[in-house]
């Protein structure tokens, strides 16, 4: 499983350092470390590995690193989590910390891999932001079907309550499996007792939660860097990365990858080329997506050589999201992906807000209708005012992102689009998908 | 106000050609009589148009149509209680003036009060209190009234019963009018209970009813 | 006084009576679904006016904050329904 594919493009002249490892390679960050098939690293590893924190003596110098180091969420939304801490330490009432390593894009592993893998690395950053913001627990997130790392989280706390480290209370939740049920206000509000489901509200959560409380929930890699990077300090971390996305990161293969489901580490800055050699393609497919299933289409060729970091990707009107690298093979229809990704995004809306309950479904018809051959020039001008109509009209950005990946699509599939308008026969669409989706029986659907 | 103004007039030229054309001005040029007859027919229009216009704003079906916009509608909605009120408030006077109508002031404000077939008058005087209540609600909605207008407002399901059952007993000419209240009955059912069966539907099917 | 209004989508359920009351700063859209297009009333008459909105929706979905403090509710319904 784990091949030496570490490319360590080392230049004589401190020119950035390229580095993609697995998990257990020299040179990673996050994944260093046993590799994968030792399963969840020892405490004792970890401490001999990284040396032991003194969260509550050294909370300031702590906070000031998180601020040095510009560390951003990494779920998607890409807010600075020292400016979120901030917040909350500032806003009346204790503050709440949630972990939130539920990870419900269907694709992604990257938080999944390090509740697995790394469990002490992340449960270390949760007990810095805790002693940082003044909070006496911290609450970790995962789906109930998650499987291997809600064992290997459990196997982790008892591990540190016996050796006695000084650590927040912890408390593990479990939650719906939905797409939505993972956003971190709908975590909050089944924490406070109500229904996984986003709520509304223009008040930042990290002032006032749903419950009442300023509530700070960061996701497991993020919590992982915070663990990671009081140990090496920040500049040293934030080198691993950019300046406009500091530290290294996680990236996870999806749909026609050579190994869908692999995570990756970039050190340094690497092109979506990059990672995707060091993983065995040897040419640009036909498209990536990017950002996970409600992210951006781009084109192989465009994307080859565009770096997978924030200011890279802007350029394309992309971002990391999630950290998803979803590739499109050669020969496969990018419209048909997209409308069988709209209808599952459609299916997973909380039912809660009126554009995006009778709005998604539509867009997703429309969608299906492209990629069928049956849409015309009309109904593709009814499609793209109705994502208009669509977008922002949620209390979560669910229906933004479906718009986004509907519109990344007309724009990166624009030959294929006129082909379909025509009604001219494509064969990609004939293929079977490359994006995995999870069965979902709407009758099944729990919002608690 | 122009919305206002085209109802009202198209309610009572509509109301004048049917009061006259089922014959009982013919007998009468008294005109508070025709003037009541008028508008009590106008009014009551009015009254199935704005009831019908208030259900369909929240019929599931509407959207599949796009005109009109909801914007459109709220406000025929609007501009058509304020013609029926106001059609209510002439058809109210010009009877209570006509010396020969055996309703008069008393008759018209006071239940059971008038001499010509006071239970079905008294129906009418009912329906208007009724009507003032939830008027009264909807334009006091958010300063006094609040959010409690909403619910007063179901009020007007008896409203509008009350009135059909006032139009047909009341009004002299009940039997020639029978297929006015018969199809405008007709429609205000239907789209009620068209929306709540497509209610029904929606909040089995796993979505938010609309 | 600043004031902010806002519509929470999860509450609205198309009414439409917020478009009748604060005309100036909410567009229906298709659906019904109020959406706000100006949300900072300005001049006594509107503040009012959004305000009226605010206290008028039966479900409480419009909701009038102090744009200087946003925990400071001046009209609608709180997330609880409080
Ligand atoms: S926008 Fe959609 S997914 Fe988000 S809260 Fe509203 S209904 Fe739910
Ligand atoms: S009045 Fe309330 S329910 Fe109606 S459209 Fe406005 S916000 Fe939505």
């Amino acid at each position: 499983m784990i091949d030496a594919t570490l490319r360590g493009v080392r230049s004589t002249n401190a020119a950035p350092v390229h580095r993609i490892g697995d998990i257990g390679d020299e040179g990673t960050w996050l994944l260093a470390g046993p590799s994968a098939d030792q399963g969840p690293e020892a405490l004792s590893s970890h401490l001999t590995r990284l040396g032991s924190l003194r969260p509550f003596e050294c909370a300031g110098e702590y906070r000031t690193m998180l601020r040095q180091s510009g560390l951003r969420g990494r779920g998607g939304g890409g807010f600075p989590l020292a400016a979120k801490l901030d917040t909350a330490m500032l806003a009346p009432g204790e503050p709440m910390v949630v972990i939130n390593a539920s990870e419900s894009e269907p694709a992604s592993r990257k938080d999944w891999t390090l509740s697995a893998y790394r469990p002490h690395l992340v449960l270390d950053g949760g007990a810095v932001i805790a002693a940082v913001v003044g909070s006496s627990e911290v609450v970790i997130h995962l789906h109930r079907g998650a499987g291997a790392p809600v064992a290997s989280l459990q196997r982790a706390i008892a591990e540190r309550r016996s050796a006695g480290l000084p650590d927040p209370r912890w408390r593990l939740s479990l939650g719906p499996d939905g797409y939505v049920s993972g956003e971190a206000s709908a975590i909050v509000s089944l924490l406070g007792g109500g229904e996984a489901r986003p709520s509304f509200s223009a008040v930042p959560m990290a002032h006032r939660g749903p419950s009442g409380r300023p509530t700070v929930v960061s996701n497991a890699e993020t919590t992982a860097h915070v663990g990671l990077l009081v140990r090496t300090g920040p500049h040293a971390w934030g080198a691993a990365g950019s300046p406009s996305s500091p530290g290294p990161q996680l990236v996870t293969l999806a749909g026609g990858a050579i190994d869908p489901g692999r995570v990756v580490e970039i050190a340094g800055e690497a092109t979506i080329g990059e990672v995707l050699s060091a993983t065995g393609h040897r040419q640009p497919p036909t498209a990536v997506l990017v950002g996970g299933y409600a992210g951006t289409w781009i084109s192989g060729w465009a994307a080859w050589n565009t770096t997978f970091q924030r200011e890279g990707l802007e350029a394309h009107g992309a971002g990391p999201g999630c950290g998803l690298l979803g590739v499109l093979p050669e020969g496969h229809c990018g419209l048909a992906e997209t409308a069988r990704l709209v209808g599952y995004l459609a299916g997973e809306t909380a039912g809660q807000c009126g554009p995006c309950v009778q709005g998604l479904p539509l867009l997703a018809d429309g969608c299906r209708a492209l990629a069928a051959g049956t849409l015309r020039r009309r109904g593709l001008r009814r499609l793209l005012s109705l994502a208009d109509v669509v977008e922002g009209g949620g209390a979560c950005r669910h229906p933004d992102g479906a718009v986004r990946l509907i519109r990344s699509a007309l724009d990166g599939f624009a030959d294929d689009v006129a082909g379909h308008l025509r009604g001219e026969a494509c064969s990609g669409a004939q293929r079977p998908p490359v994006f995995p989706l999870p069965e979902v029986d709407p009758s099944d659907r729990v919002w608690r | 106000m122009l919305l206002f103004g085209l109802v009202l007039g198209v309610s009572l030229g509509l109301g004048y050609v049917i009061a006259s054309r089922s014959g009982s001005l013919l007998h009468n040029k008294m005109l508070p009589w025709i003037m009541g007859r008028t508008m009590g027919v106008a009014a009551y229009l009015t009254l199935t148009a704005l009831v019908a216009a208030g259900i369909w704003l929240r019929h599931p079906w509407r959207t599949t149509f796009r005109v009109p916009t909801p914007e459109t509608l709220v406000r025929a909605h609007v501009a058509l209680a304020a013609a029926t009120v106001v059609l209510l408030i002439g058809h109210m006077t010009s009877l209570a003036l006509d010396k020969y109508a055996g309703v008069g002031w008393s008759g018209t404000f006071v239940p059971w009060h008038a001499q010509y077939r006071p239970t079905a008058v008294a129906l009418g005087t009912l329906a208007f209190y009724a009507m003032v209540l939830v008027a009264g609600t909807a334009v006091l909605a958010g300063s006094i009234a609040r959010r409690v207008w909403f619910p007063i407002h179901s009020v007007s399901a008896a409203i509008f019963c009350l009135c059909v059952v006032h139009g047909v007993l009341a009004g002299s000419d009940g039997h020639a009018l029978r297929w006015i209240y018969v199809a405008t009955g007709a429609l205000v059912v239907v789209v009620q209970v068209t929306r709540w069966t497509a209610r029904y539907a929606a909040e089995h099917s796993e979505l938010e009813p609309l | 006084m600043t004031v902010e209004i806002r519509i929470d989508p999860t509450r609205c359920r198309g009414h439409a009576i917020c478009a009748l009351m604060y005309s100036e700063g909410v567009e229906l859209d298709r659906w019904g679904y109020g959406r706000v297009v100006d949300g900072t009333p300005e001049g006594r008459r509107s503040i009012k006016r959004a305000l009226r909105a605010a206290a008028a929706c039966p479900n409480g979905a419009v909701v009038v904050e102090d744009s200087a403090d946003r925990r400071i509710r001046l009209a609608g319904r709180g997330p609880d329904g409080g």
